[in-house]
């Protein structure tokens, strides 16, 4: 039952949860894209990828974020308050992971309002494009924004606990 | 009078970075580490009045240096806001026992930060003569 109530409102608290970190960290308001205007996630973009291990007792997953480089350095410029010259892919790197990491606490608080306590692992940044994330999860979601017209990704899958 | 030393501690270059931005303006020694056993040396070496601690870390959890700090009688008296991502009430519940003053959740607004600042430890901004 609740965790219906989950995948029914997954969608609404991952929008409410990448809109309070962009527009409270970088004064952006992403723009959501319908389902129909999907992003290829193909090697047009280069791509930045994080992701964050979220666990509890009932429930796990992987909350990952994939956003373009140039979102990444204008997002960069934004955070760090001048752009870093030269900028180091890791720099890029680190950016992502600490947005990852903020979009995944604030979905992990909407997920403790509705019952689902749980606690995250420091986030990693797998190399390539972004693959679509884990199928086999009962509970998926795909979804995708354009910030400064660069694309924006954020796949949730979570399961069971083993 | 010496400028108060601030301790930034947090395993993302963004997030220290970004607390070097928000104290710009005012006259503060500060310090960064990236794990909390780094954490530690420099509290032990420089005895900063006010450490800023992540929570998900590698090495060192900020939990775990909190719990470090805490046994050492010289390094207890520092003031601790922890900055984290984490809202779990397990881990708000820990550092609160463990006697963190403040606690805020990334993300964070500037001024949110800067307010819980001033209430540990007086800042003066930097003086125009200072300014390069």
């Amino acid at each position: 039952m609740k965790v219906e109530r989950i995948r029914r409102n997954l969608a609404a608290m991952a929008e409410r949860s990448v809109t309070v970190v962009f527009s409270r960290q970088l004064g952006i308001s992403p723009i959501s894209l319908p389902a129909e205007n999907k992003i290829k996630r193909d090697t047009a973009w280069e791509w930045i990828n994080a992701s964050v291990v979220w666990s509890g007792p009932d429930l796990r997953g992987v909350i990952a974020l994939h956003l373009s480089k140039k979102l990444a350095a204008q997002a960069g410029e934004k955070l760090w308050g001048e752009p870093l010259d030269p900028i180091q892919p890791s720099d890029l790197v680190d950016l992502s992971r600490e947005l990852c990491n903020m979009v995944a606490g604030s979905l992990a608080s909407e997920l403790s309002q509705k019952g689902f306590s749980g606690a995250l692992e420091t986030p990693t940044s797998p190399p390539g494009p972004p693959t679509g994330g884990w199928p086999a999860a009962p509970i998926t979601l795909e979804a995708q924004w354009t910030c400064w017209e660069e694309p924006l990704i954020l796949d949730v899958n979570l399961g069971p606990s083993l | 009078m010496n400028p108060p030393k601030i301790l930034t501690v947090d395993d993302s270059k963004t997030i220290r970075l970004l607390i070097r931005r928000i104290l710009r303006p005012f006259s503060v020694d500060l310090y960064e580490a990236s794990n909390g056993e780094e954490a530690l040396e420099v509290a032990r070496q420089e005895h900063p009045q006010l450490i800023i601690l992540d929570y998900n870390m590698p090495v060192m959890d900020g939990v775990t240096m909190l719990g470090h700090l805490r046994e050492d009688a010289l390094l207890k008296p520092i003031p601790v806001i922890m900055l984290t991502a984490e809202s779990s009430s397990h881990i708000i519940a820990a550092v609160a026992r463990l006697g963190a003053r403040d606690y805020l959740t990334k993300p964070f607004q500037s001024s949110s930060l800067l307010a819980k600042i001033i209430k540990v430890i007086p800042l003066a901004p930097i003086s125009p003569e200072a300014t390069p």
